[in-house]
């Protein structure tokens, strides 16, 4: 069985990177994200990246308001360009927590980490699509030779743009949708496929149509913003490995930090700024979890993170709450590979695109995002863990020291 | 018509206050009575019946018979049908709702099997089950009651019963489903699987339930609540869009008012909760949904920089240890929410239009006398004929709605009827608490540029008020908010559920 291996940490082995961070403060560590944002195609081993860019999943930022005010940061824009809540980051973590230890849609599970596709409120319209699952409406107006595109993201960032959000109706269109109102003129369409993964089938892989459409068409159903790929989620998971979460005062047992969820989400704050992502901090405390619990996935992968995200698979497989094969009604996979499940189409009848016709994305998100749930499998059968003797929460690990209890 | 009982009246199920429920009188006692009855009946019920009646226009086999002819109908299997149980506002005793082909919304809203509590035994009533079945030539739900006889179930075709309930204040006599709450975590229904119930297993009546409970409400029929939303949903497009088509006919007073109402008036309401414990709630509980939808119309939800336009939900405060989570909030319902909606789509009104309503008292979503006052006043206008318009000068319903809208669109001054328009043209008449003293004091002296904001300083404003509700002391605000609306919501709405804290109103 291979064990992780932790690397050195900012307490205790600082190498150059784990001493530059620990003499930063979160917010200034988001400051200098924002001057020496990854920009370009990112991508690549986040492990190579600059010192305020950890892994591919650092973003690129036009600003920042964060101030050093020691403990409650502004969290604001982490991640994002568009305007956002001012919160602290603790508020912003607190918030994170409880999304992902709601009743009925808990994140930490025996057998996955989960998440909806549903952006955190107050991502701004134009920057949705930020929990490793993008998603677009696809509608054919009677009469239109081939369906349009509606909302999807046109490159690696977010500035590169998207496709028009809503359809232009004239009078006639409105007429024929009236006319047959049932009829399925749409789908939203939700993509879990990462921007870096190709299929391994290739010429053989079959794949149903959507629309008229493959649904092994890279350029229509890959994600393609760069912090959705596969080496992201690796960087993610290995970064949260690595390095070790902020502690909590030993004399102080309700300082927040005793918390696992809290204190990892604090560690993605300083290595990815987003603390305002669902799926990095559930990711992120998963990983930091196992590596406080000295665990060690067995023949099964190399190395946790790989076991996590695997490289023959196109992307995080999506399910719905109930159970990873069920489906909101109305929606169905769209299987690239067989089983991958990484594609979920959901149907707009004619009165849906007629009723919605100016935020049809708006519309895919406020009907569908947040019943299709992102599932992160973990072959737990194959994980075991041996806690580290001086690690400072080595009596808190349980079994499945992932799972997270409210 | 002989369409008499052979026992008289019968009770139909739901209250016996003659509000809701009611007596059922109309029973076809022959096939012959029964099939004239649906004369003009293109349902799938009415399909069923035809074939399947037996010679004293009844039928044989129980509800299974009927859900089997109605899936035949549809053309869904007995594999699709899956099963939703509510509390109801008869002492909480659960009643059920079934529907086929459930995995496919659209499909499956072309009828609905409601099974209502039988008082007497804690069981559902496998008797007096209701159904309504989407007749598409018409564009309306039919209705058809069942009721127990000796031998067989009689059926009545469109009884008046349930008017009162479904038709609310207003009367409306067109059916459309009613799912209370339509949002998680659906706080009086079943959620599971999939998500966790709520109130459902803190209130479900002890000694609730029995045979037919459990046969039609447990594994695999019973599903959660989130699956029949889109159903639901699907069923309101659909009567929505067939209420919108009115607007091609023929210019009419009664038929344009009705279509203008929704954009002023509350003709239905639902309810919201608190998503457990996570501070999570429907952003529609403080700012109404059709005001989102204008910001939109006006110029795209990326356009706009706020939360309450992007998000469906909002973040408030998280409930303390000792804080129940806040559950049942009034809200503007969903069928009205559409109405208005459908004509938005159909460009019988702008987005501007609508704005300019509902702009009028914005931090009272549902319940605002204010707006629903300006129609009232028109309505009043056409009745006594001082609205000064000729409905036959009128091309069709849709031009006579926007003069309607117009007429509508004036406030009351010392010095009569004013049009209710900031001299900017790109400003509207924005009132946040029309409750609050001195809040009309400038419409009422006709001082309207005092109230005008632009839409950027409305959308400002409207999300600094959903900000404060980060604030713990702003539960309080909202606790009490949703107390009145409870108790305005009960005054005018049979359907209203029990909300189990709900004080006295």
């Amino acid at each position: 069985m291979m064990t992780a291996q932790r690397h050195t940490d900012v307490q205790r082995a600082p190498g150059p990177r784990s001493t530059w961070l620990r003499r930063l403060s979160w917010s200034s560590l988001w400051l200098l994200s924002v001057l020496a944002a990854c920009g370009g195609d990112g991508g690549g081993d986040g492990a190579d990246d600059g010192p305020a860019c950890v892994g591919a999943k650092c973003d690129e930022l036009e600003t920042a308001t964060g101030t050093d005010t020691g403990g409650t940061d502004d969290a604001t824009d982490a991640g994002t360009t568009g305007e956002m809540l001012p919160q602290t980051l603790d508020e912003v973590c607190e918030e994170r927590r409880l999304d992902a230890l709601t009743a009925g849609r808990d994140g930490m599970r025996q057998d996955a980490l989960r998440w909806s596709c549903a952006d955190v409120p107050g991502t701004p319209a134009d920057e949705r699509g930020q929990e490793y699952c993008e998603y677009f409406a696809m509608v054919q107006l009677p009469g239109d030779d081939e369906p349009q595109l509606y909302g999807k993201t046109l490159g690696t960032l977010f500035e590169h743009g998207h496709t028009p959000y809503g359809v232009d109706l004239d009078a006639a269109d409105i007429a024929q949708l009236e006319a047959e109102p049932d009829a399925i003129v749409g789908q939203c369409v939700f993509t879990a496929w990462n921007s870096d993964q190709e299929p391994t089938c290739g010429a053989d892989c079959d794949a149903p149509d959507v629309m008229g459409v493959p649904a092994d068409d890279v350029a229509t159903f890959r994600m393609t913003l760069d912090f959705n790929s596969r080496d992201a989620a690796v960087a993610l998971v290995e970064d949260c490995m690595n390095f070790i979460a902020p502690e909590g005062d030993p004399d102080d047992p309700d300082d927040p930090r005793h918390d696992p969820f809290l204190r990892a989400c604090e560690l993605n704050a300083e290595i990815n700024a987003t603390p305002h992502r669902k799926s990095d901090n559930i990711a992120c405390t998963a990983a930091a979890r196992l590596a406080e619990c000295g665990c060690g996935v067995g023949f099964a992968a190399p190395d946790l993170a790989t076991a996590l995200a695997p490289p023959y698979r196109l992307g995080f497989p999506l399910g719905g709450w109930a159970d990873r094969s069920v489906l909101p009604p109305g929606c169905r996979f769209a299987d690239i590979e067989p089983g991958s499940h990484t594609l979920v189409t959901c149907d707009l009848t004619a009165l849906q695109v007629l009723d919605h016709a100016d935020e049809l994305k708006a519309y895919c998100q406020e009907t569908y995002a947040d019943d299709v749930v992102v599932y992160v499998p973990i072959p737990w059968t194959f994980v075991s863990c041996d806690p580290p003797a001086d690690e400072t929460y080595a009596s808190t690990c349980t079994e499945f020291p992932w799972v997270i209890e409210p | 018509m002989a369409l008499v009982a052979s026992a008289g009246c019968t009770t139909g199920g739901g209250a016996d206050d003659g509000t809701c429920g009611g007596e059922v009188c109309d029973v076809a006692v022959t096939k012959a009575d029964l099939v004239a009855s649906l004369a003009e009946a293109q349902d799938p019920m009415a399909q069923f019946l035809r074939a399947a009646a037996n010679d004293a226009g009844g039928i044989d086999g129980g509800w299974p018979a009927i859900l089997e002819g109605l899936g035949d109908a549809t053309g869904c299997d007995a594999s699709t049908e899956r099963s939703f149980v509510v509390l109801s506002n008869q002492a909480l005793a659960p009643k059920a709702i079934v529907t086929r082909c459930s995995d496919q919304p659209t499909t499956a809203s072309r009828f609905f099997m409601i099974f209502e509590p039988d008082h007497a035994t804690g069981d559902l009533d496998e008797s007096a089950v209701r159904v309504a079945a989407w007749d598409d030539t018409a564009g309306v739900f039919r209705r058809y009651q069942m009721v127990d006889r000796d031998g067989d179930l009689g059926v009545a075709v469109e009884p008046d019963f349930c008017a009162s309930c479904h038709g609310g204040p207003f009367q409306m006599t067109t059916w459309t489903p009613i799912m209370n709450e339509m949002t998680n975590p659906w706080a009086q229904w079943n959620a599971e699987p999939g998500f966790v119930s709520f109130q459902f297993d803190q209130a479900f009546p002890d000694g609730a339930g029995g045979p037919v409970y459990d046969e039609v409400a447990s594994a695999p029929r019973l599903a959660s609540a989130s699956d029949l939303e889109p159903i639901v949903r699907a069923a309101i497009d659909r009567t929505a869009n067939a209420r919108v088509a009115e607007r091609n006919e023929a210019p009419d007073f009664d038929a344009a008012l009705a279509l203008l109402r929704p954009v002023f008036c509350d003709e239905s309401v639902n309810f919201v909760s608190e998503i457990h414990d996570s501070g999570e709630l429907a952003t529609h509980a403080l700012v109404d949904a059709g005001l989102r939808r204008a910001f939109i119309g006006l110029a795209g939800d990326n356009a706009w920089p706020w939360p309450w336009v992007t998000d469906p939900t909002v973040r408030i405060a998280a409930p303390l240890l000792v804080d129940d989570p806040l559950a049942m909030i009034a809200v503007r319902g969903e069928t009205t929410v559409q109405a208005e909606a459908a004509l938005l789509s159909r460009q019988v009104l702008s987005a501007s239009q609508v704005l300019a309503v509902r702009a009028l008292d914005w931090q009272h979503p549902v319940f605002s006398t204010v707006r629903c006052g300006l129609w009232q006043a028109t309505r009043d206008r056409v009745d006594t004929g001082e609205v000064g318009l000729d409905a036959g000068a009128f091309a069709d319903n849709a031009a006579l709605v926007v003069a309607l809208y117009e007429d509508a669109m004036h406030w009351p001054t010392a010095g009569g009827r004013v049009p209710l328009r900031p001299s900017a043209a790109d400003a509207v008449v924005a009132v946040a608490d029309a409750a609050a003293p001195g809040a009309l004091d400038a419409l009422d002296a006709g001082d309207f540029d005092a109230a005008a904001v632009t839409p950027d300083v409305l959308g400002e404003a409207i999300a600094a008020y959903v900000d404060s509700f980060s604030e713990q002391a702003a539960r309080d605000l909202l606790q009490a908010e949703r107390q009145r609306r409870a108790c305005l919501s009960r005054n005018a709405f049979p359907i209203t559920p029990l909300i189990p804290d709900l004080q006295d109103c």
